[in-house]
């Protein structure tokens, strides 16, 4: 079942003589349960494409569905309520609360759409078992490495049981183990919660947790890549360098 | 609020200061005035009206001048000065009122709770008030040592009154005696310093008229209200003075306010973008900057009313030196309470609107990216000319107050100085860049990076 549909998507930045095409024509669909990641050389308009289905942005032309939603002609109180109930983001620097403890960092979802902590509860602290940080639930975010920091963010990512989880650059700033560690526990936590994720990655390493890889250049989708295979990692990184020359 | 912990005192700071000289200011009118009215009418009693002199006493024959002034229905001579009891240990200010027995009780309500009263308009007698008699450890028949002018003489007491009637004036440290005694004794032999007159009662206004008319200019002749009034006006001009004085620590507190949640919202604009991002509402943004702003202006006010009381007990102590009269009387004004904390509140929430409204503008792509957006150029330009009508209504206002007419012109002076400080402050934006230039040349010749980053 397709969870996310964007067809014909563009994305121009500036007027005149300073407008700059971010995304040119861009179409994919997402089905239920994927793990997608979307690679492409700097500027190619990764992070833009991912910004515009998460709602973040709106595109200039073209339209994007997610769960059967139209999301490109809504009002900021009805988009603002789909990124509230349908997506959930994980940002490459972490962007955890300074001052609220893991727990209340990973609840913020929750606590935004007025859900009383009884009701989520034992979600929570089954998400942040599954995410091992329970000795650290009480502790605040500079108190923690930066792959514990996301390992928060990936729990409030999921916390709100979202269709469809973005991650934007998830392991940019971690170090390789770090982010093999964190990788792995984005994929397995979305086959143990079954939630969708579409992750922009410029690491080959990254790209081959996922299960098909889409190829931007200069703003257009040119290629889509299954995965599974035993050389996934060389895979991709022979594609990019096609895409490079 | 919990990081920017001296941001937020200082903060804080602006609106108890403003909050404190509300109540301050409330509490203080109320206070004098109610102990004003209580000593005028303590003392003048049933008295229609009261004569004094200009200068400090005058001759008793004014006496027989006013007997016969028809509708004088009683007319009690007095002296009232100043003394000390001087074998206490604390030597206690009370003040010393030579009365005619025969007369002054048609005047004043005598309450004797113990001894009796005053037997002639001689002798060495006094009345004392039995609390103050308690309290210094006097009782009847004790001797007591004041100082006159004529050094310390002894008395007698012989009657203690009851707190009521004149044992109220002076919050009970008045002593009376006879006139003649107190006369010889402050070296006022056959001088007056009042004569209180009860009037034939329709005809009143007539029979002051006409003392005014006998006595001639030298002479204060006026009903007590008229005192109270006199008091309730000179009053006035120090309410005005310490209500600017409030206006301004207010209006500097709700610029603290407006400036730290400002800020709030620029260091904050990526955690904001972020919550934008999960799906908090435009709504739930301002909402959070309006709490802020409600909690410290809550605390503000609520440390500002405690402050205010404090500040009311010291603003009377100094009425009190001023007017020579103890103010016993702090009357908490359920007004000045509800007022005080409501101004704090408004004002605080009234500063933190714009920022609000911007925390609600901050798009949710603002979690990624941390450059924020310039306001536009057309507010920029109206908040520079508002600033500018505002300075040159507050100049005309501070310097010719008369343009405006019928209202009091010391109120119209400080209304302008308050909204050409407002003015300037609105318009400090637009002078930190073209100054800052200015300024920073001659850092950039001695010091070129160093200059650049001040610029």
């Amino acid at each position: 079942m397709t969870i996310l549909k964007a067809t014909n998507l563009k994305k121009i930045y500036g007027m005149g003589l300073t407008e700059v095409t971010a995304l040119n024509d861009a179409s994919l669909e997402v089905k239920s349960g994927e793990f997608v990641a979307i690679m492409g050389p700097s500027g190619s308009g990764k992070s833009t494409l991912l910004h515009l289905l998460g709602g973040l942005d709106v595109p200039t032309s073209g339209k994007i569905d997610l769960a059967g939603n139209s999301i490109t002609d809504l009002s900021d109180k009805k988009l603002t309520l789909i990124r509230r109930e349908k997506i959930g983001f994980i940002f490459q620097f972490f962007n955890l609360l300074p001052t609220l403890s893991v727990e209340e960092n990973i609840a913020l979802p929750l606590v935004i759409a007025g859900i009383h902590q009884s009701v989520y509860e034992e979600r929570l602290s089954k998400l942040i078992e599954t995410v091992g940080l329970t000795d650290r639930k009480k502790h605040r975010p500079d108190e923690l490495s930066g792959g514990e920091q996301q390992r928060v963010a990936i729990a409030r990512a999921f916390i709100a049981e979202p269709k469809i989880v973005l991650a934007d650059e998830p392991t940019g700033n971690l170090d390789t183990k770090t982010g093999r560690e964190i990788l792995s526990l984005l994929k397995d936590s979305s086959k143990e919660l079954g939630h969708t994720v579409l992750m922009v990655t410029h690491e080959p390493a990254a790209a081959a947790y996922s299960e098909r890889v889409i190829f931007l250049r200069d703003g257009s989708i040119v290629r889509s890549l299954k995965l599974g295979g035993e050389n996934d990692t060389e895979t991709i990184i022979s594609n990019l360098k096609e895409l490079e020359d | 609020m919990r990081i920017r912990k001296t941001r937020t005192a200082l903060t804080t700071i602006g609106i108890i200061l403003g909050v404190a000289v509300i109540l301050g200011i409330s509490i203080t009118n109320i206070s004098t005035v109610a102990a004003f009215t209580d000593m005028i009418d303590s003392i003048t009693g049933k008295s229609d009206f009261t004569i004094n002199s200009v200068s400090e006493s005058f001759d008793e024959k004014t006496l027989d001048e006013v007997d016969k002034i028809s509708g004088v229905e009683v007319a009690a001579p007095g002296i009232s000065r100043g003394s000390r009891l001087t074998k206490k240990k604390e030597k206690p200010d009370v003040r010393i009122i030579g009365i005619d027995p025969s007369i002054d009780r048609k005047v004043r309500d005598y309450s004797i709770a113990n001894g009796e009263f005053l037997k002639s308009d001689e002798g060495r007698s006094i009345i004392i008030v039995e609390e103050f008699a308690k309290e210094n450890k006097i009782k009847v028949g004790d001797k007591l040592e004041l100082a006159t002018d004529k050094g310390f003489s002894v008395f007698s007491v012989i009657g203690l009154l009851d707190k009521t009637g004149v044992g109220r004036f002076q919050n009970g440290s008045a002593i009376f005696m006879p006139l003649k005694t107190a006369q010889n004794e402050f070296n006022l032999d056959n001088r007056l310093t009042f004569i209180d007159v009860i009037s034939t009662k329709d005809d009143v206004e007539q029979t002051i008229k006409k003392t005014k008319k006998i006595l001639g200019g030298n002479f204060v002749v006026e009903r007590p209200a008229k005192r109270v009034e006199a008091m309730e006006e000179s009053l006035k001009a120090l309410q005005i003075g310490l209500s600017f004085f409030s206006a301004v620590a207010l209006f500097v507190g709700g610029f603290l306010i407006f400036n730290t949640l400002s800020m709030v919202v620029i260091e904050r604009t990526k955690e904001l973008g972020l919550l934008r991002s999960i799906g908090a509402s435009r709504s739930q943004l301002a909402t959070l900057i309006l709490t802020e702003a409600l909690i410290i202006g809550f605390i503000g006010s609520v440390i500002g009313l405690i402050a205010g009381l404090l500040l009311a007990r010291g603003l009377i102590y100094i009425m009190s030196e001023t007017i020579q009269s103890n103010i016993s009387t702090f009357e908490v004004p359920l007004r000045g309470l509800i007022a005080s904390i409501f101004v704090g509140i408004v004002i605080s929430v009234i500063a933190s609107l714009q920022p609000a409204l911007t925390a609600s503008r901050i798009p949710p792509l603002m979690a990624i990216r941390t450059n924020r957006g310039e306001s536009s150029s057309s507010k920029n330009y109206l908040l520079l000319i508002s600033s500018l009508l505002i300075i040159v209504v507050g100049v005309a206002t501070s310097y010719r107050p008369q343009i405006f007419g019928y209202l009091p012109g010391s109120t119209l002076s400080q209304a302008g100085a308050f909204l050409l400080l407002l003015g300037v402050a609105l318009l400090t934006p637009f002078l930190v860049k073209p100054f800052s230039s200015l300024f920073s040349r001659p850092f950039l010749i001695f010091a070129r990076s160093e200059g650049r980053l001040a610029s």
